[in-house]
């Protein structure tokens, strides 16, 4: 087995590129290409928990390290590495990998076989960016992801499919060829494409601000903030449901980890100067991205706008630049990627058995279907942030987070505003499922739904557990990333928070009881 | 008058070689097609494609060794190397997609095979030119022969007219540049590039006779690798011509003219860059920003790609400016000449590889199918469905059409990268910056027509038939461009080092 | 550098200025009575007949474009003949002999290849 341990991050990520090639080449029947996809998935999940397992970094140092000479003999480099919160994303994306295949099972119908390619291309790509410690290998990574997601949009998607993919194609690629100008330019600063090598770089104010600008660009269209987030619901409502999944799962994710990262660590003179304008376009998505969800009609169209209120709050904690706030956006990442993947997946359900996503159509279904319904409602709950559930974890630390907030100008109200989010988010939320649960069953087309199968339930309910797993031990997560976290925003040198009496700054490391951070001691306590 | 260096030594014969391969090829099979009655089709092609392999096994056979050879006519070594490979490649994958597709009407047309012979032997003088003479000789050998290529559809209006509109500007361009040779050689007193480099140095000479002289030899260059404001003919060749002789232009004629405006640069680099680099600045900006725009807008793939190919010239001229960059302004800069010389040159080298063989592959696929779909068989409308019908070809030109607009992993995004490091390099980040905005315009146009292609579907199949050889040649091309996107090093390595070579 | 061109300067410029007032005397002193015969086209004095664009066989212009190729091609003969005493001088006889006879050779193909491809039928 030493030859898979001994390059496990390669075989992590190109295990599944395999399978696409596989997939293109050799297998024929559309049955076949499931189970098959299906399996290539299970084996990188598999392979993936090896990670886990083994990794201990001490402060949160990269483990697993690969690198091998790529271009001008070393300068640039295959660098491969996992730390902490490579690892928790990288977990989140070969956990969701079998799901996603396993609800396009029906679903798809047509060129079965180029789509699981494209989803296990995708795959690929994905684990790639997150390994990536080279930054021009990182990049390569970063945009071969657009390719099989314009496909899948493009080809499966619904009514308006084309316009969706080719916008979602050309804002990702807007944000990151200016990125490439950056890393060029650093890369004849720093004599290397090394991550380590750009960290060491001392750079002056404004060429950190020119380059934090172009890095924070591609980043924010990516996660999506605020102005910047209109390819999200067009790309979101017309994707098929796998490919909603992972564009909420795991892609958007894509932008927060690039600001942690990269664009935070190797700017601090960008950051203090970008932070404030950064955490108020977060606190807008957070309220803006809620008041939209209010009135959508359409369910995939709510919970897309959800998304960008979510993603508000990860970005709101990262830009606190407190430890607590970062880690809490961390989780959240994780903690949003379950829940609004599972609600994706939920629609994906109804919109098979009606094909409308109509909150109107719908009314009473509790009735029709129990299973259905309790499922959802979990899930629901989880995205409202309900306590014991994933979505809370995150949320509660961001807010606790930015409260203490020594860099932003004004972190009371911000956290006031963004606390007005998460009443926005239960109200959107418990709305719409009070429309299309509650009441009789009025709409005759809704008599004869069936309930979940069991291969509908075998893709939810790993969901459904990982998300009550997290809301009661988020220290199985936390722990693994907290040291990491300490390490990358090392170059940003945190001062020491005012309020530290009230908010220990070790509560992280593990510091005593404090109400506010009894998440965290539990998880402590159990490991 | 009456001193003679020795005649053909033993060296000069071996140096010779390649070209009098190539040369007598031509000759061979006109004289075969002329003689030979009972000829099948393919028979012909099959001699050029022999002819090509012979030209590329004497080269790695013979080593002439590395400089001027032949009185100092033609520079021996692994630049000309290069480029001679390249050609000889370049022409071994239009012989193949030229087979069997001779013309919209099915006529057999053999004269293509000794002219396609022709074209390149006039490309591998003028590559490896070092005197003006031989850059004339080379690029008028080239240049008649891809005229009568361009028009060959005889019958055909648009080819007509496109050979004609060819041949009236080519020869315009021509006097130009026959104009600035005869005003460098009143400057220097001498046709050869290493006589002309010594005058140079020397400062000697009336400044306004180099100046005007490379500015007439840089519009008749300008005019053979389509740069903006000298490409009008472009869009109307490439479109009016067969689809594999489009191909050929686009690649092997660019690159030609490429390869000697890079040698030329060099030469006149340390006196002229000042006149030279704003100059060629802005028309390189204009170059890749209305080839890119204009693309936008076309529903003819072949226009499509024709006003693409202007965009790449800019973009290649832009490795030709970072060449130049060094040696203007401050001093501390021009300490970096060689290095960021060795990198923008070789830069322009990669690009040019990747270029031809991104474009080849994209240019097989449109040449299958413009011969199988009547009239309006270029229109992108017409491809729709194409990934059903035809995965192999749809999934090459979906590829190279992918590369062409530099996403990774593809060869088209490391040809940008080593180009733009190059000019990030020199400090010319506002270049760089115009170039990525350039590349993301493209970005819209490439995907159109994969859109078509994978996104939309027609009941009809519009196309009758493929060739399928020449679709595996376009797919192999494509997966090596696949290849290359990804393990470029030991490829620019190499280029690095032609450049190393070379004189100046 | 430049002086030696200023006489073929002066030539041009002696020859323009005589065109010109030439054709300006005569313009301005010339009388002027146009009639239908005088403003119909000049032939030779003879009345026009028929149109002055007429289409000729397009045998006449391969033909035309044969022997000026050829004919071309014979000047570059002359260059050669000029050095070839010196060339045998120096003992390089046969070898221009032989640059001559690669030359004489690729022409014979292209007139063997325009013979046989019926380019000097007139049919």
């Amino acid at each position: 087995m030493s030859f898979i341990t001994d390059h496990i991050l390669t075989w992590v990520t190109f295990l599944p590129l395999l399978g696409s090639l596989l997939l293109w080449t050799v297998v024929r029947r559309d049955d076949h290409a499931r189970v098959f996809a299906l399996a290539v998935a299970l084996a990188d999940f598999v392979l993936s928990l090896h990670l886990w397992f083994r990794y201990d970094g001490p402060g949160g140092q990269d483990m697993f390290t690969e690198k091998v000479a790529w271009l001008f003999g070393g300068k640039i480099n295959y660098h491969l590495a996992c730390d902490g919160i490579s690892l928790v994303l990288v977990m989140l994306t070969t956990f969701l990998g079998p799901l996603v295949i396993l609800s396009a099972w029906k679903a798809v119908t047509e060129r079965v076989r180029d789509y699981m390619a494209m989803l296990l291309f995708l795959q690929a790509a994905m684990l790639g960016t997150f390994f990536a410690r080279d930054m021009l290998l990182f990049y390569v990574f970063w945009e071969a992801m657009l390719i099989p997601m314009y496909f899948i949009i493009g080809i499966w998607g619904g009514q308006r499919r084309i316009y969706a993919a080719v916008k979602f194609f050309i804002f990702t690629m807007v944000g990151s060829v200016f990125m490439l100008v950056a890393i060029l330019w650093m890369y004849f600063q720093a004599g290397g494409m090394g991550l380590e090598q750009f960290l060491a770089l001392d750079l002056e104010r404004q060429a950190q601000l020119w380059l934090f600008g172009a890095f924070i660009l591609a980043f924010a269209i990516k996660v999506p903030v605020f102005p910047l987030h209109t390819w999200l619901p067009d790309a979101h409502v017309e994707a098929p449901t796998a490919g909603s999944v992972i564009l909420a799962g795991v892609l958007l994710k894509m932008g927060t980890y690039g600001m942690l990262r990269f664009a935070m660590p190797l700017f601090p003179a960008g950051v203090e100067a970008f932070a404030p304008l950064m955490s108020i376009l977060a606190v807008i998505g957070i309220i803006y991205g809620a008041l939209v969800a209010l009135v959508q009609p359409d369910i995939k169209k709510l919970v897309a706008y959800s998304s960008v209120s979510h993603l508000g709050f990860v970005v709101l904690g990262l830009f606190s630049l407190t430890p607590l706030g970062v880690a809490g956006g961390i989780f959240q990442m994780l903690a949003h990627g379950l829940s609004t993947g599972a609600l994706f997946l939920l629609v994906g359900v109804i919109y098979e058995r009606r094909h409308t996503r109509e909150i109107s159509e719908f009314g009473g279904l509790a009735h029709r279907m129990p299973g259905y319904a309790t499922v959802f409602m979990i899930t629901m709950l989880a995205s409202v942030g309900l306590p014991g559930l994933a979505g809370f974890v995150g949320e509660f630390m961001i807010l606790l987070g930015t409260f203490g907030s020594t860099t932003l100008d004004h972190p009371r109200l911000l956290t006031a505003l963004a606390a007005t989010g998460v009443v926005l988010g239960a109200i959107y939320m418990l709305w719409m499922y009070q429309r299309m649960f509650f009441g009789k069953l009025t709409n005759e087309k809704n008599r004869d739904l069936r309930d979940l199968s069991v291969r509908e339930y075998a893709v939810l309910l790993p969901l459904v557990v990982f998300m009550f797993w997290l809301g009661v031990r988020p220290g199985m997560v936390l722990d693994r990333v907290e040291a990491s976290v300490e390490r990358v925003l090392a170059p940003l040198a945190v001062p020491a928070s005012p309020h530290a009496d009230d908010y220990p700054q070790h509560a992280l490391g593990g510091g005593t009881a404090d109400a506010p951070v009894f998440v965290v001691h539990e998880g402590e306590a159990h490991r | 008058m009456t001193h003679f260096e020795m005649p053909l030594d033993a060296t000069s014969w071996s140096v010779l070689l390649p070209y009098l391969v190539i040369g007598g090829g031509g000759l061979l099979v006109m004289l075969v097609d002329a003689f030979v009655r009972t000829l099948k089709k393919d028979h012909l092609s099959y001699l050029t494609l022999c002819v090509f392999l012979a030209s590329i096994v004497v080269q790695i056979a013979v080593h002439p060794g590395e400089g001027p050879r032949l009185g100092g006519m033609l520079l021996a070594g692994d630049w000309s190397r290069f480029f001679n490979y390249l050609f000889a490649g370049i022409g071994i994958m239009t012989t193949i997609f030229a087979t069997g597709i001779y013309d919209r009407d099915g006529r057999y047309r053999p004269e293509f095979y000794p002219l396609l012979l022709f074209t390149v032997l006039g490309m591998m003088v003028l590559a490896a030119a070092n005197d003006l003479l031989a850059v004339f000789l080379g690029l008028e050998t080239m240049s008649l022969a891809t005229y009568i290529l361009a028009g060959g559809v005889r019958g055909n209006v648009r080819s007509s007219e496109a050979g004609f509109k060819y041949l009236v500007l080519g020869g315009f361009s021509s006097a130009f540049l026959l104009m600035g040779m005869a005003l460098l050689y009143g400057y220097a007193g001498d046709t050869n590039f290493d006589a002309i480099a010594r005058v140079l140095a020397t400062g000697g000479g009336a400044t306004i006779l180099v100046t005007a002289g490379s500015a007439l030899m840089l519009m008749g260059f300008g005019f053979k690798v389509a740069m903006v404001p000298f490409h009008m003919w472009t869009p109307d060749v490439y479109d009016g011509a067969p689809a594999y002789v489009t191909g050929f232009m686009a690649t092997a004629v660019k690159a030609a003219g490429f390869a000697i405006l890079l040698r030329v640069a060099l030469l006149l680099q340390p006196q002229l860059a000042w006149a030279w680099y704003p100059v060629l600045t802005v028309f390189a900006v204009l170059t890749m920003s209305l080839g890119n725009l204009v693309a936008l807008v076309q529903n003819n793939i072949k226009r499509m790609l024709a006003w693409s190919s202007i965009a790449h010239a800019g973009y290649l001229l832009l490795g030709v400016v970072t060449l130049l960059s060094p040696a203007v302004g401050d001093p501390a800069r021009q300490a970096l000449a060689r290095t960021v010389g060795e990198s923008a040159a070789s830069a322009v080298l990669f690009y040019l590889v990747g270029y031809s063989l991104m474009n080849l592959a994209a240019f097989g696929v449109v040449n299958v199918l413009s011969n199988r779909g009547g009239e309006d068989a270029d229109d992108i409308n017409r491809y729709a469905g194409l990934s059903r019908r035809r995965p192999v070809a749809a999934a090459t030109l979906a590829v190279a059409l992918l590369s062409l607009a530099g996403i990774p992993p593809f060869v088209g995004f490391m040809a940008k990268f080593y180009l733009f490091a190059a000019v990030v390099k020199a400090g010319l980040v506002p270049l760089a910056v115009i170039g990525v905005i350039n590349s993301l315009v493209s970005v819209y146009y490439y995907l159109r027509v994969i859109v078509v292609m994978y996104m939309k579907d027609t009941e009809a199949d519009s196309y009758d038939g493929v060739e399928w050889v020449s679709v595996a040649t376009a797919g192999a091309l494509a997966a090596l461009v696949l290849y290359l996107g990804i393990r470029p090093d030991a490829f620019h390595a190499a280029a690095a080092s032609v450049i190393r070579q070379l004189p100046f | 550098m430049f002086e030696q061109f200023i006489p073929v300067l002066m030539v041009l410029a002696v020859a323009a200025l005589f065109a010109g007032l030439f054709l300006g005397l005569s313009n301005w002193l010339g009388p002027r009575r146009p009639d239908p015969l005088k403003d119909s086209t000049y032939e030779c004095g003879i009345p026009v007949r028929g149109s002055t664009q007429i289409r000729f066989f397009v045998r006449f212009f391969l033909v035309a474009i044969f022997f000026l190729l050829f004919d071309l091609e014979a000047v570059f003969i002359y260059p050669w003949v000029i050095v070839y005493r010196a060339m045998l001088e120096a003992g390089h006889g046969a070898f221009a002999l032989a640059e001559m006879g690669t030359f004489a050779f690729v022409l014979l193909v292209g007139f063997v290849y325009i013979w046989r491809k019926g380019g000097l039928e007139w049919q």
